[in-house]
């Protein structure tokens, strides 16, 4: 179980996130939406200690008291940012999420993960590439790879951390959904995976759990269809929403932006201006 | 066998045939087989050499140096590939971020308003005032770098790197102020100082880079997770369980040391710390499993033959080194920029 309490981050006297709590159960999916500037990627960040000490506990026990390397066992992190400063092959990268696992030498376990994360990606036909010839949609699920290569242990079935910011970035449709489907099916071997994202149909159908983050405060908590409420979203987007129900999934479906009644009011012809 | 050792096991065979190989170059020339066989009779004690001259032009002059060469050369590679991977910048080197140029700061005041102390010291049997100054000056240097980049407990590499710059600028402006206050005899000096030579090269100085080298090489070389997991960036390698902190930390003390001791016995000697690694990385890729011990094997080799070159080019007279290796690596690198696509080993 995930426990935050009571959390602030200021930076730069400018108050980012504001005495944020939360209990979050293992064996699900959370999905952390919120309009651009809520404080969803501070909030991952202070979850992983970035900014200090903080009032965060993973099965009791504060990760930012952990050694580094320990740490890393239990909690891996995709971050936005996906370049590297000198390259590798695409096989040495996921390799890399073996790092804390082993010393100088890594074992047959460790290049088995490495197989079996790439495979899951469907990023194995490349293994040998360079990633710097990598698209940048390949370059995302090879270090999704990366990440989910970190949290595998041999022996040990101890629930992991999964935090993810924009997992979605650069993916296209089709791999949007096999990633999430992935994280869900990861998801229910009890381990928690926690998702910054945007895109709101996509995290109603998948998550279990929702914060909605607006100005660094949290605005509203619990499952999609408490969270995804028409007045919360209109609020915290400052856009007309309108919610219906998906048509083959149980989930709502959100639909953004001014209802255009095309035959009473059609929309009014652009004027060119000449000067 | 796999790639790393196939590549480290040629590499160190070349350094264990360019050993005796430099040592029978020279103004007393000989073979080969004769300078294999004059360390050998050293080594095992079986010392009836026939021509004990030549055995102590060999043993006192002509070893220590060719040792001095590919220890020198291996602390300046690695310490360019540490740098390199800290900064996550493919140009950082030492002269880049003002350890050089401090050095050759405190090099300077030494040759140019202390050269009465100097001159009976310069490129003599044990350890110079000159060489300790330089030595210092940059530790100094890299101390200051350091202090600057510091944020409370955390060090700003981006600032380091601009703080780097900053002391290089002062410190150049420095020797530029006192090249103007020096005299014609000192003037040479400090302009062959900052081309580096070998020349000075005895047992001790021997002894002082052996450690120094064996220190460098012996905490830098484990790092290789370290500096693959920082070309992520510096906080997913945080994520993934690098102290980065403590990181930073060795690679400044080890590099500062290697590059300080090199400085301080040999002068000035650009490009092994930059081009080495570069040109290791084009062939082999960015893996610092294979970069770290392959720069330190590299650096030496192109080290001991630049300077092979230097000594037996204009006999009896010497070319700098630093012009050298230069001249050496610079085609080198160009050629590997312009068939990258070509040579790339998969």
């Amino acid at each position: 179980m995930l426990q935050i309490e009571n959390i602030s981050v200021s930076l730069k006297n400018k108050c980012i996130l504001h005495q944020f709590s939360a209990k979050l159960e293992a064996a699900q999916l959370l999905a952390i939406v919120g309009p651009n500037g809520a404080g969803k990627s501070t909030l991952l960040r202070a979850i992983c200690g970035d900014y200090g000490k903080q009032n965060v506990s993973w099965h009791g026990c504060n990760l930012h008291d952990l050694d580094p390397q320990e740490a890393a066992k239990q909690r891996a992190v995709l971050t936005q940012k996906n370049i590297l400063s000198f390259d590798f092959t695409v096989e040495e990268v996921v390799m890399m999420g073996r790092y804390p696992h082993f010393n100088k030498q890594p074992s047959a376990y460790d290049y088995e993960v490495v197989e079996r994360m790439m495979a899951r990606m469907k990023v194995s036909s490349f293994a040998k590439r360079s990633y710097h010839s990598l698209s940048g949609g390949e370059q995302q699920r090879v270090q999704t790879a990366r990440v989910f290569a970190q949290l595998e242990e041999e022996d040990n079935r101890m629930p992991k951390l999964l935090l993810l910011d924009e997992p979605l970035n650069n993916l296209d449709v089709k791999y949007q959904y096999q990633l999430l489907e992935q994280l869900v099916h990861y998801a229910k071997q009890g381990h928690l995976v926690v998702i910054v994202m945007h895109d709101l149909n996509l995290a109603a159908q998948y998550a279990d759990q929702m914060l909605l983050l607006q100005h660094g405060l949290l605005k509203k908590s619990g499952t999609v269809k408490e969270v995804l409420q028409e007045d919360l979203l209109e609020e915290a987007y400052q856009l007309p929403v309108r919610i219906d129900k998906h048509p083959y999934h149980d989930c709502p479906m959100i639909f953004f932006g001014q209802e255009i009644k095309q035959n009473i009011n059609p929309l009014p012809k652009l004027k060119l201006q000449t000067a | 066998m796999s790639k790393r050792n196939l590549l480290l096991t040629f590499l160190f065979l070349a350094v264990l045939i360019s050993l005796p190989a430099s040592l029978a170059m020279g103004a007393f020339d000989l073979s080969f087989l004769e300078a294999a066989q004059i360390i050998w009779s050293k080594l095992s004690g079986f010392t009836d050499f026939q021509d004990q001259r030549l055995a102590a032009v060999i043993w006192q002059i002509r070893l220590p140096r060719v040792l001095l060469s590919l220890m020198v050369g291996a602390s300046l590679a690695i310490s360019g590939a540490a740098l390199q991977g800290l900064f996550r910048n493919p140009l950082a080197d030492p002269s880049i971020i003002g350890i050089s140029m401090g050095a050759a700061l405190s090099a300077a005041v030494v040759i140019v308003l202390a050269d009465g102390v100097l001159a009976a010291n310069y490129s003599m049997g044990g350890i110079s005032f000159l060489a300790v100054a330089t030595f210092f000056g940059a530790l100094i240097t890299t101390f200051l770098i350091f202090r600057i980049a510091k944020e409370g407990k955390q060090v700003n590499v981006m600032n380091m790197l601009l703080a780097g710059i900053a002391i290089n600028a002062i410190a150049a402006a420095g020797v530029g102020l006192l090249t103007f206050l020096a005299d014609n005899e000192e003037l040479r000096t400090l302009t062959f100082w900052t081309l580096g030579s070998l020349g000075g090269a005895t047992w001790l100085s021997v002894g002082v880079l052996a450690i120094s080298t064996f220190f460098s090489l012996y905490f830098l070389l484990p790092l290789f997770k370290s500096f693959n997991a920082l070309a992520l960036g510096e906080q997913e390698a945080a994520y993934m369980g690098v102290n980065t902190e403590k990181l930073k930390l060795k690679v400044i003390i080890f590099s500062a040391l290697a590059i300080g001791t090199g400085v301080a016995f040999c002068g000035m000697i650009s490009f092994v710390g930059l081009v080495v690694p570069h040109i290791i990385r084009l062939i082999f890729g960015g893996d610092y499993r294979i970069l770290l011990p392959t720069s330190a094997l590299g650096g030496g080799l192109l080290l001991c033959w630049a300077d092979n070159l230097a000594r037996t080019a204009v006999i009896p007279a010497e070319l700098p080194i630093g012009i050298l290796t230069a001249l050496f690596g610079a085609p080198v690198f160009l050629y590997l920029i312009l068939n990258r696509k070509k040579l790339q080993v998969k």
